[in-house]
This record gives C-alpha cells, sequence and structure tokens, in this order.
C-alpha cells in the first residue's frame, strides 16, 4: 500500500499537481512522507512509461496531470487491491 | 539546495538532471532539507543509476563487498586493542623579524627524557614494560605524533624525530600533539602535558628563535582506533543494506495490461 508509484497516481487523480503538493497530499491522505529521492524515482518511472505527463510551467514547479493510461492502470491497481481490504476487513471482524 | 545536497544530486545521471534538477530544487527549497532528505536523495540516486544501467552485476558486487568488508571491519574490532589517541592543539605563530626554530626541534627539546620519565611517573604509563630500561621512553615516543598545520602548507606529520627539519615555521599555524595510549583519561592527560611542555620549551628559546603562542591548548578529545573500525563496519554494512534495498526495492513498474 506504500508502493510510491501508486500513492503518486492516487495523488494526481483528482487534479494536477507539482512535486511539493504531491507530498503534501500523500502526506494529508495515506499519512506517507516521501523523500524527494523516492517521489522523483516514481515520478521518473511513472513518466517513463507514459501513465503520468509533465505540463509546461512558467516556473520550476512544474505539474504533472494523470494520462489516460495512468487513469486506466490506477483503477486496474486498485480493482485488484479491493478484495484484499474487503476480505481483510471481514476477516478481522470474524476474529 | 546546500552543498551536500547539491553534491549528493550530482550523483544521478546528468538526463536526470537536466529534465528534474530544476523542480527538485524548487521542491527542496519548498520543503526545506534534512538529513533524511539527502539519504532519500543519495539511495534515489543510487536506484536511478541501476535503473539507466539496467545490469545489477555492480550493485551485486557493492552488497557482496560491503558484507565482506564489514565482516572483515568487524574482526579488526573485535581482535584490535582499544587505543585512544588525543589530540592537544596549540595556535601559534611567528614574527616577521623572528628567526624561530622548527617547530619539530621544539617538539624534540620538550620530550626529552627528564620530562618523559616524570609523565611516566607521574601517570603510572607502561607499567609492564617498566624495567626495561630505555624501552619505555622508546614505546612513549612512538606514541607520540606532532603535526604542523600550516594555513599555507600541507600538514607535516609523524612521529618525534630524532633531528629537526631544517625549516622554521612562518606566520600561524596551529601545532597539533597527539598520544595514544590504551587507557582513555590518560591518554588525554598526557597529551595536554605533552603540549604544556612545548610550550615551556618555546619560552626557553632565545626572544629571536621564539614563537608566540596565540591560543592555548585545547580541543583534547579520546578517540579510541577500535571505535574507528567499528565506524568503517557500520558504513561497510550501510554500503551492503542499500545494495540490497536497491536490488530488493521495484526498480520499475509492473507491466501496464492493454
Amino acid at each position: 500500500m506504500n508502493d510510491p508509484t501508486l500513492l503518486v497516481l492516487t495523488s494526481l487523480a483528482d487534479g494536477d499537481k507539482h512535486g511539493y503538493a504531491m507530498m503534501a497530499d500523500i502526506l494529508e491522505f495515506a499519512g506517507v512522507e516521501l523523500g524527494p529521492g523516492t517521489l522523483y524515482g516514481a515520478i521518473t518511472r511513472l513518466e517513463a512509461r507514459g501513465l503520468i505527463k509533465g505540463l509546461s510551467s512558467p516556473d520550476r514547479r512544474r505539474p504533472y496531470r494523470l494520462t489516460a493510461a495512468g487513469r486506466a492502470h490506477l483503477e486496474e491497481q486498485i480493482a485488484a487491491l479491493e478484495p484484499i481490504v474487503r476480505n481483510g476487513a471481514r476477516r478481522l471482524r470474524r476474529a | 539546495m546546500n552543498r551536500l545536497t547539491g553534491l549528493v544530486v550530482r550523483f544521478y545521471p546528468r538526463w536526470w538532471r537536466q529534465r528534474y534538477g530544476a523542480e527538485l530544487q524548487a521542491l527542496m527549497e519548498d520543503s526545506g532539507e534534512t538529513w533524511w532528505d539527502v539519504l532519500d536523495l543519495a539511495k534515489g540516486a543510487f536506484a536511478m543509476r541501476v535503473s539507466t544501467v539496467g545490469n545489477v552485476d555492480w550493485v551485486r558486487g557493492a552488497a557482496v563487498g560491503g558484507f565482506v568488508s564489514m565482516g572483515v571491519w568487524a574482526l579488526v574490532f573485535f581482535t584490535m586493542p582499544t587505543r585512544f589517541t588525543s589530540i592537544s592543539t596549540i595556535t601559534i605563530q611567528s614574527s616577521e623579524e623572528a628567526t624561530p626554530s622548527p617547530p619539530a626541534a621544539v617538539a624534540l627539546g620538550a620530550f626529552n627524557d627528564n620530562n618523559l620519565s616524570s609523565l611516566v611517573e607521574k601517570h603510572g604509563l607502561y607499567s609492564s614494560d617498566r624495567g626495561r630500561g630505555t624501552g619505555v621512553l622508546r614505546r612513549f615516543r612512538e606514541d607520540i605524533a606532532v603535526t604542523l598545520m600550516a594555513p599555507d602548507a600541507e600538514a607535516r606529520s609523524g612521529q618525534v624525530p630524532d633531528a629537526p627539519t631544517p625549516e622554521p615555521f612562518r606566520d600561524q599555524g596551529r601545532l597539533q600533539i597527539s598520544f595514544s595510549y590504551p587507557d582513555g583519561p590518560k591518554s588525554q592527560a598526557v597529551a595536554l602535558e605533552l603540549a604544556r611542555l612545548v610550550i615551556e620549551e618555546n619560552l626557553h628559546q632565545p626572544p629571536m628563535a621564539r614563537y608566540r603562542v596565540t591560543g592555548v591548548p585545547d580541543h583534547v578529545a579520546a578517540d579510541s582506533n577500535a571505535t574507528m573500525a567499528l565506524g568503517w563496519a557500520l558504513g561497510a554494512g550501510a554500503l551492503a543494506a542499500l545494495g540490497v534495498a536497491v536490488l530488493r526495492g521495484p526498480a520499475v513498474l509492473p507491466p501496464v495490461s492493454k
């Protein structure tokens, strides 16, 4: 659940963000504080796979946007996680 | 971005720095920099190098080398006798007109047999070597090192010489007198006393051959060489762990289904 690429995709699901905004957003919704090396490692890999794209920006704070392929990939990952979350919660309630 | 962070960022591949360097700098300015950020960047640079090369053999090599090195240093740590090295520093200066004696000559005069014997008695040094005549003083001298840290020259260091070097010292500099001994508090106390002897010997020089002592002995700290070996072992272990972390970490995304 702490896969930084999944966290970045989730962060971009509700709109474009630059690096610092992503860090703050991920800390807020997941409680995970990504370091700059981890964040930009994830951004590099996601951009190389065409799952996000960097937008042009007048200053150095370049925003990123989820691509259609990125959205599909995120949906797929969430769909794969859902049964784990659902079953885990149900089994914990039973125990 | 501070100098250390800038240095770490230079380990990223050039193409990466050209593409992401400016925005990373902006991010660091916005978020502030901590030691964890620097370590995280170092790990990220390492991972980026690996994924760029596409060949993890050298990472495996670093991990294995780190483990082997860690083992060797750990062995050194557990087998070497613990010795503490204390360094006492004096700030000295010579005036334009003076022709002072070389610092080594001053030290040579200060560390004469009488003075060293007094210190041996006072601090109970080398008790296991007593009764061997001059052997104790020879060992004592082997454990002393005098280093001249001149601002305009490289550090000249070594054990107490048999004969002074011909060069006098000009300008301002720091004279470091270190003493290594198995007992930390004794090594500290003796290092301070050795510095005091050098200062006294300097006062006995003719006025034109005298240094001005502009700083009293300070920064006496006892550092164990066994502790240093432990530091190397931990460093090598960190390298090994970094290699393993990169090898086990997700270097690439899982394939995107069509």
